[in-house]
């Protein structure tokens, strides 16, 4: 048997598109020997093992939703028609579950499949992962220094569903069937010391960083804009700056009075 | 000038990185797996950062997919030979085996037919992997657990003449030999015999798990009386103290319990090669 002849007959089993027989037949017909034949249903499980690893890690919380309300099949379905839907391509196995948010907002199926809340949850772990693994970004190197700036891992992330209040306020056996469908704005970011870090981001939250985005003064007009106490405004931005989401020379940030 | 590896080390482990990059008990060398290190920065990068600024560093990857027919991956090439350079690494090292199909990384080590056609087609691979990486490399002698069909010779065979028409390093794994010895019923000495020791750069070390009637190569520790035994062996053989690493990579106790595994390596070398090990 050729290389390519051999590749094309096992590479289906390994991506678990066919079932052991089928390979046992394709790679030895009918008299297949006894031991290497039983012993190949070793790697399937183990190439399946992966496919499920690469998911587990990253989205533990849909997993534990779904595993939940719908069982472990349900789970098992859903991480083998995303992997057909979106093939592994890279070598840092997590970076394979890239999609799997769009996955989830894009096929519920009919009935749906699951929960309505699943998509938003999936970019939720997704981004939460960003903010611990991205890549060191030179410019938030010195983060006391430079003008003021965010943090390269700082991400804004809208979603319709409270995830935060769900997650974090009760202990996983506790917890609601569902999160409440309330709005909700979430920021990501990588804080001082390294930790990803996610929580709900207040509306002026939200303003001082777009003002940091937009490079503008966090100064009077702004006040005047925003409608808030200098002192309001000056804690806010203390806050996020001690967080490590704004970055840059302390002198720069708002004075309380 | 790369920085030599030397006596007994461990795989570069999150479970422990912290603990390895401030402990005071000797471990001599470390090795890193690109796949598990390269594209992460944070928390991370700063315990890789800790760990190879304080021991020689080599690294160990799993996705090269030196047999496979699907393109190398010029990303992990790339990303390899950046780390390599960070490392000041002699060489580095990944698996005779194939790792993706389709194009399609999956993250395991499947075993090749042990063929003349396999071994034409890696060692023009090795030659265009250790070109692109700007380093040598060492192939490890994997686990396998079924012989794929058309086999012309037996591993020990393919494995010589792959190194040979590499023109490659060896990492000889000293558990994966025990095995494979014990899954297929060879004689795991008589294999070592007939390694090329001069091409052998690295040792591995590891446990394993018996799974109904199969042993599997699980890097469960810790490392079984026999396995010590063929360690030994292969030291005489070898008649030096070639680097040996400590595979601990599933149910990971502590750091102390991993390390424990280092010290009985070196008095495993001790008593093979009849000498203090370094």
């Amino acid at each position: 048997m050729k290389l390519a002849d051999f590749y094309s007959r096992i590479a289906p089993f390994m991506l678990g598109e066919i079932g052991h027989d089928e390979v046992v037949a394709a790679l030895w017909g009918k008299d297949p020997p006894k031991t290497d034949a039983a012993r190949l249903r070793i790697y399937g499980r183990f190439c399946k093992n992966h496919r499920f690893e690469t998911l587990e890690f990253v989205f533990s919380e849909c997993r534990s939703a779904v595993v939940r309300h719908l069982g472990e099949l349900a789970w098992a379905e859903i991480v083998e028609d995303y992997f057909t839907a979106h093939p592994m391509h890279h070598f840092e196995l997590n970076r394979n579950g890239e999609h799997f948010a769009d996955f989830l907002a894009r096929d519920p199926g009919q009935p749906p499949r699951w929960p309505p809340y699943l998509a938003a949850l999936a970019d939720l772990e997704w981004w939460e992962w960003q903010a611990i693994s991205a890549p060191d970004d030179p410019g938030d190197a010195e983060p006391d220094k430079g003008p003021l700036r965010l943090g390269s891992t700082v991400e804004l992330r809208p979603y319709a569903f409270d995830l935060i209040s769900w997650l974090d306020d009760y202990e996983e056996d506790e917890r609601p069937e569902a999160p409440e469908a309330e709005p909700i704005v979430v920021l990501f970011w990588r804080d001082r010391r390294l930790a990803g870090r996610r929580d709900k981001a207040s509306p002026l939250e939200m303003l001082v960083i777009k003002a940091i985005v937009e490079s503008v003064p966090l100064d009077a007009e702004l006040l005047a804009t925003l409608q808030v106490e200098p002192e309001t405004l000056a804690a806010t931005a203390a806050d996020l700056h001690a967080a490590g989401v704004i970055l840059g020379s302390p002198d720069l940030l708002p004075a309380a009075g | 000038m790369p920085n030599q590896i030397a006596g007994i080390g461990v795989g570069l482990r999150r479970e422990y990185a912290k603990e390895l990059a401030r402990t005071e008990r000797q471990v001599d060398f470390i090795e890193v797996m690109p796949e598990n290190w390269v594209c992460f920065g944070g928390r991370r990068r700063q315990q890789l950062e800790a760990c190879v600024e304080r021991f020689p560093s080599v690294t160990h990857s799993v996705s090269l997919n030196i047999g496979g027919i699907d393109p190398l991956d010029g990303e992990l090439l790339d990303a390899t030979s950046a780390l390599l350079k960070r490392l000041e690494a002699p060489f580095f090292t990944d698996h005779v085996c194939y790792s993706s199909v389709r194009g399609q990384p999956i993250s395991d080590l499947l075993p090749l037919p042990f063929t003349r056609e396999v071994i034409e087609h890696t060692a023009a691979r090795i030659a265009a992997a250790r070109d692109r990486v700007g380093c040598p490399l060492a192939l490890e002698n994997a686990t396998f657990y079924s012989h794929m069909p058309g086999a012309e010779m037996d591993e020990a065979s393919f494995l010589c003449q792959l190194l040979e028409a590499g023109d490659c390093g060896m990492l000889l794994d000293v558990n994966n030999v025990y095995v494979n010895s014990q899954n297929h019923g060879f004689d795991a000495r008589a294999f070592i015999d007939r390694m090329p020791m001069d091409r052998v750069w690295q040792l591995h070390l590891a446990g394993h798990t018996l799974v109904d009637d199969t042993i599997i190569d699980t890097h469960i520790g810790p490392i079984i009386e026999p396995v010590w035994d063929l360690y030994r062996y292969t030291l005489r053989r070898a008649g030096r103290l070639i680097p040996t690493l400590i595979e601990w990579d599933q149910d990971i106790p502590s750091f102390d319990a991993v390390v424990d595994e280092v010290d009985r390596a070196r008095a495993a070398a001790q008593q093979a090669l009849g000498k203090e090990a370094p």
